[in-house]
């Protein structure tokens, strides 16, 4: 929409409308001062018709109407009744002629108009008041006219009375004469009148004729009524004569009054020329202030128009800025900004506009980004797999999320925000209450909770359940603080596990690193006790001594050897295990772990039932399970060992035939409330720090792992009794038998290079191998080994200790002899286990190792062996 | 009409008067008693009553030797002074008044008793009269429209036509208006319509009011003559939805109440001849010299209405 240059668009906004306002008002005011004007002009024009029209009209109004009252009333005078009546006719007569002549009087412009009405007016007054002055006499008349009727008629009476009286019939002519006399009374001719008189005057004179007593008087009486002067005839003359003159004023009286109403309407047409003079004139004024409003409207319109013109520019601008506006507010941000090249308060407002909306698609934006974060937050908040908790400066509780409920056992929907951290605390179970500890060390709760507002705090928890919680509080700037709680318990048992574990290795290594020392030793002992027996067989006593010394020496290899299994790390190798043999074979550590206190019991009763368990673990568990009765037992008590054979029982959800081992003592017992809870990883009721707590837990994995079942019955006081079940291997897996004392080959004198670091097992070892008709040269390290293989070609056999207390092991040596002389064959032999040297070592599965300390047979077939399988393998190799 | 006419023709009058009287003057002289009686309306059967009865109890008091001369003032003042005048110069012995006016005749009157003449007031009062004889007219205006009230059960809308400004009309409209009063549900439409006391302005008066108002239910006139009028009215108007009681008890009224079609329902019947007659004798022992216990006799209407006209003896 273009809007063309026009001539003042340099101008505001503001000055423009003024401008229409302006221009707009002040024809306005020309209007109303021209209608003003007009209204004027017509009031004095109406002013002008009231003051002279309008009485004008009234009057001759007023005149007509009396003119014609009058001309109405006027003949009912004749009509009047009684004089009476008469007289108040005329009265009213009288004050009508007044007013109207009154009232022509007060027109002056009557006489011009209406020449002749006053004296018309004048005409009717005469004649009226004639007319009534003859209505009067007529009355009168006929009153006396009853007056000689009745005495008349009394006449009649006393003739008649007198007839009766004295029986004449006088009455008769009498009653006639009078009947003519009275009719006379009422002719209405004077013709006829005469000629009753003519007749009566006949009869008067028969009646004088007639002469009685009576009719003297009687001819008097009639003779004075009807012929003396004022007679009855005489009277009804004069009546007639009255009326006919009473005809003629009533005609005449009708005659006036109809040239009055014809006056009064010369005067009426008069007034009336004169009023429709006086509307033009009215009427030119209002036509005239018409013509000026109208034209002045004119004005007013093209004033309009001009400041619409002027205005609509404005206003569509407006509008479309207006538009842009809204539809920002719509949220549609990419329409374009109209008229901000204006130089007016419109451009002012488009210009700013713009801002406003490049702000608020700024804002949009932000926002969204804000939300979007916002969500992100609350998304990571609520999903954390840790708690968390804000709380204020007032310790009020402002956010959390799900997992803190979790964590920290509170009830679901118990938290409100605002709830101080008092109430929050008042939720927890009561066990959770009571337990703050940190790193082991009793807190006071509402001690850290201030604390927490002021430095970061991290402690722990431990719930009675065995759960054990992190809290890691930082103070807000604020002044609150934000918690994260972390469920440590997983951890906890991982960290314990790993401590154990590494416990476990360093304890494996000391061990194994003992064991190894002690085996040498051992082997040395083992050794010359060895010889020293073979060389005392004809001296049976120090023989019995060196057998016993030899038997401790085996005790101790055992020993040494279950220390050494022990602390193999917990890998299950699962393999047929006969329990009974494997307990009673472990006695001796057992009764060397409890002490003298406490006497140990065996029932067993397993037989020949095989269970496939790792068997070191098994006495791993029997061990422990030994450790904790012991523990239960601190003034001593009975140890009981029980195995049984149960066939059929339900185990895991099968039935199966089972071996049941229980260990039962005689300790403290267990109570109803920790019994349930014996199994749980670090639960224990030693002091912190006797025990991890990790045993019984480990003995359960052991015995869930390996397929099998435990029970715990316990009665405080009384003792403690736990049944484990192991399947029944039921295959039917011949136990490779131990080797027996097979015949061995004696060394035919062949060389053996021997390499022991250990100078008593280096020289009992050389002597035994003496004994058996080996040639030895011992060396003590690989250096010496390589130098005599290198020097010598007469050697049959390597025979090398594996560690040597260098990097370079037997294993390497071996590895080198092979290589360089690969038609010697290498016999190794260790104190520490296979396990172990396969992991330290890299021992492979082919090595053949014998262990030490070794019996001389025991060397003299590894010896055997080594040859042969080293022949067999040359024989697959070539 | 100007005033040397009207002077000629009183003077006419008078001379006929005077010649009247001198055509009789012998008898006048011998007579034992002469009565002047001056009525209202000749026109009117009660008048000649009056007359009628004067004329009978004067027979009766004297025989035959009375004179009684009757004439009518036509209800006006002037007239009347004349004649009292008149008579007065033909030496009565005692007038008989039905006055045109209560205090316009006083000069003549008492000009009279002056001179000797016994004056007595008939059906209405007149000021200066040695006595007055007239009927009870409040007690007759008041039975008259007590018996419409009556007829129209206690409410309605009623007028009175009026008559001429003398007393009796007077009081028997008071004693009608004030029964009228007592009966909040009855309406006085009009009651100062003048009927001059005769059938024509009885006809002319109701013709007005019919006009007037749509809706009449009774109707009291001052005397029969208006009743009779005011039936008229009615009958060319043809309306009946009204009642007419009146005060008279003429013969004209009579023969209309026996007449079942008729409006006229009651009238308070007057006594004249009585009325009259009680006068004669009262200014009879006037002129004997006695002296009267009671200068006003008051005589009491009858109302006769349709069912007991029959037990009416008329005038």
């Amino acid at each position: 929409m273009g809007f063309s240059i026009n001539p003042l668009s340099g101008l505001r906004a503001r000055t423009r409308l003024l401008l229409a306002f302006t221009i707009l008002s002040v024809s306005a005011m020309i209007l109303a001062l021209v209608g003003w004007q007009g209204l004027n002009n017509t009031d004095r024009a109406l002013n002008i018709f009231e003051q002279q029209a309008l009485p004008d009209i009234s009057r001759s109004l007023e005149l007509a109407e009396r003119t014609a009252n009058l001309a109405a009333i006027a003949p009912y005078v004749t009509s009047a009744g009684t004089p009476y009546m008469l007289e108040g006719l005329s009265q009213t007569l009288k004050t009508k002629i007044e007013k109207v002549l009154s009232l022509a009087q007060s027109i002056p412009q009557l006489d011009a108009a209406a020449p002749n009405l006053q004296n018309l007016l004048q005409r009717l007054d005469i004649t009226v008041n004639e007319l009534i002055e003859l209505t009067r006499q007529h009355l009168f008349l006929r009153e006396d006219l009853r007056e000689y009727e009745y005495r008349l008629r009394s006449l009649v009476d006393e003739a008649e009375r007198f007839d009766s009286a004295n029986n004449s019939e006088i009455s008769e002519s009498m009653t006639r004469m009078v009947e003519i006399l009275i009719t006379a009374s009422h002719i209405q001719s004077a013709d006829s009148l005469a000629s009753t008189r003519q007749r009566f005057a006949g009869l008067l004179e028969s009646l004088k004729n007639s002469a009685t007593s009576r009719s003297d008087r009687w001819y008097d009486e009639l003779y004075s009524v009807a012929v003396m002067p004022g007679n009855l005839f005489d009277l009804r003359l004069k009546q007639l004569s009255l009326e006919q003159r009473s005809a003629f004023l009533l005609a005449s009286t009708r005659a006036i009054s109809e040239q009055l109403s014809g006056e009064v309407q010369h005067f009426v047409d008069q007034i009336q020329s004169r009023i429709s003079h006086e509307s033009q004139r009215v009427g030119a004024a209002v036509s005239s202030g018409k013509t000026g409003i109208l034209l002045i409207s004119f004005l007013c319109i093209a004033a309009a128009l001009g400041g619409v013109w002027m205005v609509r520019e404005l206003v569509m601008n407006l509008a479309s800025v207006t538009l842009v506006m809204s539809r920002l507010a719509e949220g549609d941000t990419h329409q374009q900004t109209p008229a901000t090249e204006r130089s007016d308060e419109i451009g002012d407002l488009a210009r700013a506009f713009q801002v406003f909306r490049e702000n608020a698609v700024q804002i949009d934006r932000i926002s969204h980004d804000l939300q979007e974060q916002s969500h992100l937050l609350e998304t990571v908040f609520t999903n954390i797999n840790d708690g968390l908790s804000v709380f204020d400066r007032g310790g009020r509780l402002l956010a959390w999320n799900p997992q803190y409920l979790l964590i920290l056992e509170l009830p679901k929907d118990s938290l409100q925000k605002g709830m101080s951290i008092e109430e929050v605390h008042g939720l927890l179970s009561k066990e959770a209450q009571e337990s703050w500890a940190l790193d082991g060390m009793a807190l006071d709760k509402d001690e850290v909770n201030q604390m927490r507002r002021q430095q970061p705090q991290h402690f722990e928890r431990h719930f009675a359940n065995g759960r054990v919680v992190e809290f890691r509080s930082s103070p807000m700037p604020d002044g609150g603080f934000v918690t994260l709680y972390s469920d440590l318990t997983e951890r906890k048992t991982v960290e314990a596990q790993l401590r154990q574990s590494q416990k476990m290795e360093v304890l494996g290594q000391l061990t194994g690193g003992v064991a190894h020392d002690f085996n040498n030793l051992l082997a040395a002992m083992y050794g010359n006790l060895q010889l020293l027996e073979s060389s005392l067989y004809d001296a049976p006593k120090p023989l019995k001594y060196a057998r016993r010394a030899l038997a401790s020496a085996e005790r101790g290899k055992n020993l040494t050897q279950r220390l050494l299994a022990f602390s193999r790390k917990q890998h299950l190798t699962p393999e047929p295990t006969e329990v009974d043999q494997l307990i009673e074979g472990m006695l001796d550590l057992i009764e060397y772990s409890v002490g003298a206190a406490i006497k140990i019991k065996l029932d067993l009763a397993a037989g020949d039932w095989l269970v496939d368990v790792d068997p070191g673990q098994l006495e791993n568990v029997l061990l422990n399970l030994t450790i904790n009765s012991s523990a239960a037992m601190p003034e001593g008590g009975t140890l009981t060992f029980c195995t049984r054979q149960c066939r059929g029982i339900e185990l895991n959800g099968g039935i199966t035939d089972a071996v049941h081992i229980e260990v039962a003592d005689t300790g403290c017992g267990i109570s109803e409330a920790h019994l349930r809870r014996v199994f749980e990883p670090f639960f224990t009721t030693k002091e912190i720090g006797q025990g991890s707590g990790l045993g019984l837990s480990m003995v359960y994995g052991f015995v869930k792992q390996s397929e099998g079942d435990i029970r715990v019955q316990s009665k405080q006081g009384q003792g403690t009794t736990i049944g484990i079940y192991l399947r029944r291997k039921t295959e039917q897996v011949c136990l490779p038998a131990a080797e027996p004392v097979t015949e061995f080959s004696y060394g035919q004198n062949r060389c053996v290079l021997m390499v022991e670091d250990d100078n008593q097992v280096r020289d009992a070892g050389q002597e035994v191998l003496e004994k058996l008709q080996y040639r030895v040269v011992a060396v003590a390290s690989v250096d010496e080994a390589l130098q005599q293989l290198n020097q010598r070609n007469d050697i049959d056999i390597v025979f090398t200790d594996i560690n040597l207390g260098t990097a370079v092991n037997g294993l390497h040596l071996a590895e080198k002899i092979e290589k360089d002389w690969p038609q010697i064959p290498v016999l190794m032999t260790s104190g520490l286990s296979v396990q172990h040297l396969s992991d330290q070592y890299g021992l492979k599965e082919t090595d053949i190792v014998l262990a030490k300390p070794y019996r001389l047979e025991e060397l003299a077939m590894a010896l055997d062996k080594a040859f042969k399988s080293h022949t067999d393998e040359g024989r697959t190799r070539l | 009409m100007s005033r040397i006419k009207r002077g000629t023709m009183a003077a006419c009058r008078l001379l006929t008067v005077m010649l009247v009287v001198a055509a009789s003057t012998h008898t006048v002289a011998d007579n034992a008693l002469s009565i002047g009686i001056s009525v209202s309306d000749l026109g009117n059967p009660y008048f000649i009553q009056i007359a009628r009865g004067a004329e009978s109890q004067a027979k009766q008091l004297v025989g035959d030797k009375t004179e009684v001369v009757v004439v009518s003032s036509a209800y006006d003042v002037k007239r009347q002074v004349e004649q009292i005048e008149g008579f007065v110069n033909q030496g009565m012995d005692m007038i008989l008044l039905s006055a045109a006016s209560y205090d316009g005749v006083e000069a003549a009157v008492l000009k009279a008793r002056q001179a000797g003449v016994k004056v007595l007031a008939v059906d209405v009062n007149a000021k200066g009269a040695d006595a007055t004889v007239t009927t009870d007219n409040t007690q007759a205006g008041r039975i008259a429209c007590e018996y419409m009230v009556e007829q129209l059960g206690g409410q309605g809308r009623v007028v009175i036509i009026n008559g001429p400004n003398v007393s009796s009309v007077q009081e028997r409209v008071a004693g009608c208006t004030a029964v009228l009063a007592q009966h909040p549900d009855i309406q006085l439409l009009s009651s100062d319509l003048n009927g001059g006391g005769g059938r024509e302005g009885g006809l002319e008066s109701m013709t007005y009011l019919l006009t007037q108002f749509e809706h009449i239910d009774g109707v009291f006139t001052i005397n029969d003559p208006s009743a009779l009028g005011a039936q008229d009215a009615a009958h060319f108007a043809g309306r009946n939805d009204f009642i007419i009681v009146s005060v008279d008890g003429a013969p004209g009224a009579e023969q209309q109440l026996r007449d079942s079609d008729s409006l006229i329902r009651a009238t308070a019947a007057q006594f004249p001849n009585y009325m009259a007659a009680k006068a004669v004798e009262t200014g009879y022992r006037l002129m004997q010299g006695e002296t009267l216990e009671q200068t006003t006799i008051l005589i009491p209407a009858e109302l006769i209405t349709r069912e007991t006209v029959d037990h009416y003896q008329g005038w």
